[in-house]
């Protein structure tokens, strides 16, 4: 037998199945350490610890997150930020508000400040495992994934060598990382009057327009998480409040010109039927322009420009705060 | 059919490695020539059936052109040789920028059909090229016909390299039709180098891809780090792409039995333009070499012999001349755009510099301030080489070398403060996962990039021991974990 014909019958497979060997193991030791590889790991295990009794719980897309990560919105305690991202997705929404929800905490109302977009488009395959379907493993959350994210989800077994970042890697990083057991509360309020920054106009026409033309269709998926968030309104009794999170203006006038905001809209009631005396659809847009996004249009450009979208999140959450109905009149 | 590709990996490469072995032993040489002519046929035809036609009518062309050429060794049948070839190239990959160009300069308007470039046209066209000029200077004879269709079609190094020369492979193909064997083993090192190229494109290059691409789309508003990270990032990535191509090129060859030329020598080691194009796309820098500026500068020379001039002059005629010229048509040859032509100057201006330096008899610059000065040059090259137009490309080297401050991201406050910078809104570092992610890649890569060692140069030096086993059974689980998104190899659009 030559070395070559050695290397190929003995020495490489060997060589494969030991470090196939060492690298399940070394995922079996690390297998069940509480992940901190980003933010909706850090807020999947906060939500069942933090025991501060919020009164609103504000869930949102990174327009709302890039905001409420920064500045304090309402009081201090009052608002537990549930914020992620696109990446993350509705589905991260609901499952984490149910956590927090199954885990004794009962919010008055739950605020959901998103982009449209979020409901009619599809969310990112190569993501979705990062950012949901590893960090909600728990039963019931498998089975809400495999029947309505089929598409998404991938449960058959893998050798954890063709894992490693995920069994190994990601596990070891966060072992080095405490973010602690608390929701994040960012320490500052926004500024009562901000400066609002002025710049130059650098939008770019191709996406301006490919957003003009975007689908108005809700996802069946979407819809489904939607019933599923209205169905614990019900049952935990909390009123859902959906605000659609600040739009570029021209960008929302051109949509309101040519119906596609309203034909979002329009399928609400019907998605919302089973909760409908506990759901209000706001809009920020409508009272207030924000006119500086970024080149994709969808985050908002500029730090007074967040801190107007943080007060205006805050007066949103005062405004249902009031009592519902008016105090006596005392003559 | 990319390189990366689970049905080339897990299907057509051992099915092919299998057929051809046992068609070399029960069939012989010449049916296991025949059979990768058809294996090769099938691996292009199976990105696009027309344009393999054109492939082989280009072939058959070239063959029998040849043949002509070889009898005649007319110089005048050359040129029109060389000048069919490369009006083919023209009308498929330059026909719009010459419209586009001649629109702007006389205001004819011109219907512009949207281009569809052959794959891998520029490399087999340049292949062929060589063949000719070869062939009429009687260096090379003109081999029965499947030899030649493989030595343009052989699929390892058919899209992209690397650009082999019939010297190189006319003797193995003739060895091969003969039934000789290697006296080596080629196969395991074949192997072992695949997998090592495969680990750099899919572990390595993939993984900066997304940030770089997030540079590129919109340079217009970036703040001085993100340029400077776009920039490198770019260069690390299409290093680690392109060479573990040329790695898996190379290794593809040598497990059929094959010994392809290298391509890539620790460039980003190089302390010195002339030293560093030395190490870059070795075999297109020798194609550029030997057949425009070795004719170009030994015409000069003698002009200067003859006429008896000197200096400075003597220096543009034989060196500046032919190294600028050498350089626009490497630029066009990497793509129909200004930027290419502009990244070919800026490398041209960068090696006459480092002549002019050394024929001036000027001091030795110490070797970092070499190197800094060369990784620099490429830098700003490849700017331009990787943007989509010139305004992208000058924005982007403004922000780099006259920037408007430096600044850092706002989610970096707190560190601004203790530095003394200010904070700005970034549109790619928005988010410091991003950016710490962005940068632990830059932070790898970037040593990687001059410590690795490339075993495609000497392949024969990889020992089948254990420790090459375990290094490779580590890249390969990587690889295999990794290979689930498909992605296009960068040099595929030349």
């Amino acid at each position: 037998m030559t070395e070559w014909q050695k290397f190929f019958l003995i020495r490489f497979p060997l060589a494969v199945l030991a470090v196939a060997l060492v690298v399940e193991v070394a995922a079996s030791l690390l297998h069940g350490v509480t992940l901190h590889r980003h933010n909706v790991d850090d807020l999947a295990n906060a939500v069942a610890h933090d025991n501060r009794p919020y009164k609103v719980v504000l869930l949102g897309d990174s327009v709302t997150h890039n905001v409420a990560h920064k500045y304090r919105i309402g009081d201090a305690d009052e608002v537990a930020d549930l914020t992620t991202h696109a990446f993350a997705g509705l589905p991260s929404s609901m499952f984490l508000l149910q956590r927090y929800l199954v885990s004794g905490h009962r919010p008055q109302h739950v605020v959901m400040a998103v982009s449209r977009g979020i409901f009619v488009q599809p969310m990112d395959k190569g993501m979705f495992a990062y950012y949901v379907s590893s960090v909600f493993t728990h039963a019931d959350e498998r089975e809400f994934l495999k029947k309505y994210y089929a598409d998404y989800v991938d449960y058959r077994w893998r050798p954890a060598a063709l894992s490693a970042t995920t069994r190994i890697g990601e596990p070891l990083f966060s072992l080095l990382r405490h973010p602690g057991d608390a929701i994040w509360a960012a320490p500052d309020s926004p500024a009562p009057k901000p400066v609002l920054e002025q710049f130059a106009d650098d939008r770019d026409e191709n996406v301006f327009n490919d957003r003009v033309k975007e689908t108005t269709t809700i996802r069946p998926e979407a819809r489904a998480v939607l019933e599923s968030v209205c169905s614990l309104s019900k049952r935990f009794g909390f009123h859902l409040h959906l605000l659609w999170a600040p739009m570029d203006s021209r960008l929302h006038a051109a949509l309101q010109a040519n119906g596609n905001l309203q034909r979002i809209d329009a399928q609400l009631p019907e998605i919302f039927t089973e909760c409908q005396s506990l759901v209000t659809v706001n809009d920020t847009s409508a009272t207030q322009e924000y006119p500086y996004f970024d080149r994709g249009l969808i985050h908002i450009k500029g730090l007074g420009w967040e801190q107007q979208y943080a007060l205006q999140l805050a007066s949103f959450i005062h405004g249902f705060q009031a009592p519902a109905v008016p105090a006596a009149d005392p003559r | 059919m990319l390189f990366t590709d689970p049905v080339f990996i897990f299907a057509f490469l051992p099915a092919t490695l299998v057929l051809y072995f046992l068609a070399r032993k029960y069939l012989g040489g010449r049916a296991a020539i025949f059979f990768m002519v058809l294996a090769s046929a099938a691996f292009y035809g199976y990105w696009s059936v027309k344009y393999l036609g054109l492939l082989l009518a280009q072939i058959l062309f070239n063959y029998y052109f040849a043949k002509t050429l070889s009898r005649t060794e007319s110089r005048a049948l050359l040129w029109l040789g060389i000048g069919i070839n490369l009006a083919l190239l023209g009308y498929f990959k330059y026909r719009n920028f010459f419209l586009e160009n001649l629109e702007l300069a006389t205001g004819w308007q011109f219907h512009l059909a949207a281009l569809f470039v052959p794959l891998g046209i520029s490399f087999h066209t340049f292949q062929q090229i060589t063949y000719l000029t070869d062939v009429t200077d009687g260096e090379e004879k003109v081999p029965p016909l499947p030899q030649y269709i493989l030595f343009v079609m052989f699929f390892p190094q058919l899209i992209a390299g690397p650009i082999v020369l019939h010297r190189e492979m006319g003797r193995q193909l003739a060895a091969v039709a003969e039934n000789k064997w290697l006296d080596k083993a080629t196969f395991g090192p074949g192997f072992a180098i695949f997998c090592f190229g495969l680990f750099k494109k899919v572990c390595l290059a993939d993984n900066l891809a997304n940030y770089v691409d997030a540079v590129f789309v919109w340079p217009q508003p970036l703040q001085f780090l993100e340029a400077w990270a776009g920039a490198v990032g770019y260069a690390l990535q299409l290093f680690f792409d392109f060479s573990g191509y040329s790695d898996m090129a190379v290794g593809l060859g040598l497990m059929f039995g094959f010994v392809l030329p290298f391509n890539f020598n620790i460039p980003f080691a190089a302390t010195s333009m002339t030293e560093y194009w030395k190490r870059w796309h070795i075999t297109m820098t020798r194609f550029f070499t030997m057949y425009i500026y070795s004719p170009v500068s030994l015409a000069a020379h003698r002009m200067v012999a003859e006429r008896d001039i000197g200096g400075v002059r003597a220096f543009l005629m034989c060196i500046a001349w032919p190294t600028m010229l050498a350089f626009l048509a490497s630029g066009l040859w990497h793509g129909a755009g200004w930027t290419f032509i502009v990244f070919g100057l800026v490398n041209a201006i960068g090696l006459v510099i480092n002549h002019a330096w050394r024929e001036g008899k000027m001091p030795r610059l110490p070797k970092f301030l070499g190197w800094l000065l060369t990784a620099l040059t490429i830098l700003v090259s490849l700017v331009y080489f990787r943007a989509t137009s010139m305004t992208q490309a000058n924005t982007l080297l403004r922000v780099m070398f006259f920037p408007d401050g430096i600044a850092l991201p706002l989610w970096a406050e707190g560190l601004a403060a203790r530095v003394g910078l200010h904070v700005r809104y970034f549109e790619v570092f928005q988010a410091a996962n991003f950016t710490a992610h962005f940068l632990g890649v830059m932070v790898l890569l970037a040593p990687l990039s001059v410590l690795l060692p490339n075993p495609s140069m000497q392949p024969f030096k990889v020992v089948p021991s254990f420790k090459t086993a375990f290094a490779l059974a580590v890249m390969v689980w990587l690889t295999l974990g990794w290979l689930g998104e498909p992605r296009t190899f960068l040099y595929f659009q030349f």
